[in-house]
């Protein structure tokens, strides 16, 4: 065959591919060149077969909630949901945790083992490569391990008790830790691997290579990244060619653009929004209970706080159920502990019952029958309806006889006085990163850690047990009984647990919700 | 738009313009009518601000969820009208504007007076004084004036924190120049006028005649700039409360009630719209009201 028409009916082709060129035309113009129009029907049909071969068709815009600041999934910003989003494509981590059953299942890591009370062995997959094609060791593993203890940032605390690492061989990593460490392949889902050679670099993360499905293309701070799959990928080829990433903050423009089919995908959106978009026949609403919740914290070092009943006052000021099926709708329900119930851990307790005539009685009993004056700190915009069930709480809180200053602060100031524990009241969202009660119980209610002011050395003796055995349902036991002091002494209000619903085209086809929020897009795949 | 006023009056025959007493007193009439016209919404928000919320009253305390997000006119669970409909927690956005108009007014004319009196002083000093004081402060006030405003504003503002009182200081702080610069053309003007000349020649001492013969004069041009400035400051207050860097939460403030509402703009518009409305009503009509007061201050502008 002659190389010319060889080469414009390919170009002709692969027009049809992106769309530019309907089939009818195709066979018109291939008649140009002497093909008769069975041969050019075999040609598409052989074309639309071997692009299902591949896999990968189609692109995919993703609003993020919020803007993606940092590809550093070690330092600072590690936590953050858009970083790890990004990386969890980009990078991949040791290991993950399934979304349905909620087992630890292997990513870059094969296997893992806890060989004696104080050592962990993690097997890394053989023959995987980065995507400049350099393999990947237990070298680079324990690069990415050393870097988040070296820059304390904060995913540090979950690897508190470690205290070597080592790449025994170039397949597998040996953890080493100070006491009992349980929890080990857990954290290790949030362990985003990099090159050992240039991941202590900066520079390295503008522009990242991973071990991931797929790989870096471009990023346009505040405005756009995007990334490529990988065709040839150990896990196999991703559903979708392209992920874009569209940063648009604003909550209406989002809403706009998922309308006029601009934006794919978006989630965190209030509540009154989604009666609208459920309505519209081209969008699907997928829900997930998460692995967030809003909670209220009393600052039990300060007056009038150190007395729980005091606390257990406020708490039974508020009406959490109206609040719920008023304010959050369908974004969120009452919480039943002190951690969501989907997380490992979770063990429902007694709920406080709306009664104002009790909180004031408590209050009165407590030494303060005219009520109390304190205030309380927060963030604009750190969780769904947060303006609207502050200023409900106030009202409610006002009603028996708390006069609560609202304290609307810059994130960087809050940030700053939580930590110095400056504060009396402080209203936050929270997102169990690991999916396990540790992250979130032993991380901030031991009196080690003292963000709250409230110490309780059986408390912390719970935790610690609960942080050393590797035994699941002994865990699962010491937790529960975490669960209730925590909720008894009233540390803090636990008022709701959240639900995410991420709105996409119905083109959309097996997308997952993730309950952690970090939804993964590479089994997702996009109708044409 | 007063240029396009006055070119339309201007475009008369002239001979009627040349014509005398008659038409002369009915075209100042014709303008009492329109500085009238365009008091009367300022006339009804100062009203509005001042009674309106014994009417209306409004706590940020009392909100009703069951009744969140009705639009304007609907009839809420204990029978009341929500006329201009209600926020996200229930509460009526009338009573927030009208607490808001408090907020927007107080700040405008507290502005217009820390900032008029501290402009007018520098500015009288450094056009009477003259020499190296009339440089310095008059650079001060270029450099100042390099600045985007609204930028120092949050600068100021971010440093201060959210209250009423440090909005007025903050904005006062960003405005005092075009007062200065203003008063201090006006004191060079009549500082070679011959009254005062005179008044020197007898020996009139300095304090006396600045309060006796200059100030007097640099008044008639203040209040022109001071009534397009109280628009620009009360704009300038929505914004930085727009910014959550002007009022503390809880008390209403109509730039507030508008970053408040944007996110609701296609499931419940009347949140942003409301108060949006309130705030262009306002600006225009004092803006329109100004150009009539200059109108009637200026006698070149009326001659013309």
């Amino acid at each position: 065959m002659n190389r010319e028409p060889s080469f414009v009916v390919n170009e002709l082709l692969g027009r049809v591919n992106r769309g530019e060129l309907s089939r009818r035309t195709f066979v018109k113009a291939a008649g140009i060149l002497g093909l008769s129009a069975g041969m050019s029907q075999m040609l598409l049909d052989g074309r639309a077969q071997a692009m299902q071969d591949s896999g990968a068709t189609g692109e995919l815009v993703i609003a993020l909630p919020r803007s993606l600041i940092s590809l550093d999934p070690h330092g600072a910003q590690s936590v953050e949901e858009a970083t790890a989003i990004v990386n969890a494509h980009l990078l991949d981590t040791l290991t993950y945790r399934d979304v349905e059953t909620g087992e630890i299942q292997p990513r870059i890591a094969t296997a893992w083992e806890q060989v004696d009370d104080l050592t962990w062995t993690f097997t890394i997959r053989e023959g995987i490569t980065f995507h400049d094609g350099s393999p990947v060791t237990a070298n680079d593993v324990k690069a990415s391990l050393d870097r988040v203890l070296e820059l304390a940032g904060p995913l540090a605390p979950l690897w508190a008790t470690v205290e070597s690492t080592e790449a025994t061989d170039d397949a597998t990593l040996t953890i080493k830790t100070t006491s009992p460490t349980g929890t080990v392949p857990t954290s290790a889902t949030l362990l985003f691997v990099a090159p050992a050679a240039a991941s202590t670099d900066e520079a390295f993360y503008e522009a990242p290579i991973g071990a991931g499905p797929y790989k870096f293309v471009s990023w346009t701070r505040d405005s756009e990244m995007v990334i490529e799959a990988v065709a040839d990928h150990w896990d196999g080829a991703p559903g979708i060619s392209r992920l874009i990433f569209r940063d648009i903050p604003e909550v209406a423009a989002r809403v706009t653009s998922l309308e006029t089919g601009e934006i794919d995908i978006t989630w965190a959106l209030p509540a009154d929004q989604l009666p609208t978009l459920r309505e519209n026949d081209e969008l699907n609403i997928a829900s997930t209970s998460t692995y967030a919740y809003y909670f209220i914290w009393f600052n039990a070092s300060r007056e009038p706080f150190t007395d729980v009943r005091v606390r257990k006052a406020l708490w039974h000021a508020l009406d959490i159920e109206t609040m719920a099926a008023d304010l959050l709708q369908d974004v969120g329900v009452p919480a039943t502990a002190p951690i969501p119930s989907t997380v490992f851990g979770h063990a429902p307790q007694t709920p406080y019952a709306y009664d104002p005539d009790l909180a004031k009685s408590l209050l009165a009993e407590a030494g303060y029958p005219d009520g109390i004056d304190t205030h309380i700190i927060w963030v604009a915009d750190s969780g769904p309806q947060d303006r609207e069930l502050l200023e409900v709480a106030l009202a409610y809180w006002a009603a028996v006889g708390v006069r609560v200053e609202n304290r609307e602060q810059e994130r960087a100031v809050w940030l700053e006085n939580l930590l110095a524990l400056n504060w009396d009241l402080d209203m936050q969202t929270n997102t169990v990163r690991t999916g396990d009660a540790d992250f979130t119980l032993r991380r901030l209610y031991t009196s080690a850690a003292n963000r709250t002011g409230y110490a309780n050395p059986e408390l912390d003796q719970i935790l610690l047990d609960a942080l050393a055995s590797a035994d699941q349902a002994e865990r699962a036991e010491l937790y529960a009984q975490a669960c209730q002091i925590i909720w008894d002494d009233a540390v803090g209000i636990f008022p709701f647990d959240l639900t995410e619903n991420y709105v996409h085209s119905t083109r959309l086809q097996d997308f997952q919700a993730a309950p952690n929020v970090i939804p993964i897009f590479t089994k997702t795949t996009v109708a044409e | 738009m007063t240029a396009s006023a006055s070119t339309m009056q201007n475009a008369g025959p002239p001979a009627k313009l040349e014509s005398e007493a008659p038409a002369r007193s009915s075209r100042r009439g014709l303008d009492r009518k329109r500085l009238f016209l365009w008091s009367l919404p300022i006339l009804f928000f100062i009203g509005a601000a001042i009674i309106g919320p014994y009417i209306f009253p409004y706590d940020s305390l009392i909100v009703r969820t069951g009744d969140r997000l009705e639009p304007p006119g609907a009839v809420l669970r204990d029978g009341s009208r929500a006329w201009l409909g209600t926020d996200k927690v229930g509460r009526d956005i009338l009573a927030q504007i009208l607490e808001g108009a408090r907020i927007s007014l107080i700040v405008g004319g507290a502005t217009i007076v820390l900032a008029g009196s501290i402009g007018l002083t520098f500015g009288v000093i450094a056009g009477y004084r003259g020499g190296f004081l009339d440089s310095l402060l008059m650079r001060l006030a270029d450099i100042q004036l390099a600045f985007p405003s609204i930028l120092l504003a949050i600068m100021i503002a971010a440093v201060l924190g959210p209250s009423v009182t440090n909005v007025i200081l903050t904005l006062s702080l960003t405005r005092w120049v075009i007062f200065a610069r203003v008063s201090r053309a006006a004191t060079l003007a009549a500082k070679e006028r011959e009254y005062v000349l005179a008044a020197r020649a007898t020996g009139v001492p300095p304090p006396l005649m600045l309060i006796r013969h200059i100030i007097p004069a640099t008044i008639p041009p203040l209040l022109v700039i001071a009534t397009v400035e109280v628009g620009l400051v009360i704009i300038a207050e929505a914004s930085l409360s727009f910014l959550g860097l002007g009022v503390p939460a809880g008390q209403p403030s109509w730039g507030q009630m508008v970053a408040i509402g944007r996110d609701n703009l296609n499931t419940a518009w009347w949140m942003a719209t409301m108060p949006g409305a309130a705030l262009s009503l306002v600006v225009l009509a004092i803006g329109l009201f100004g150009d009539q007061v200059r109108d009637e201050l200026d006698p070149r502008a009326r001659k013309r």
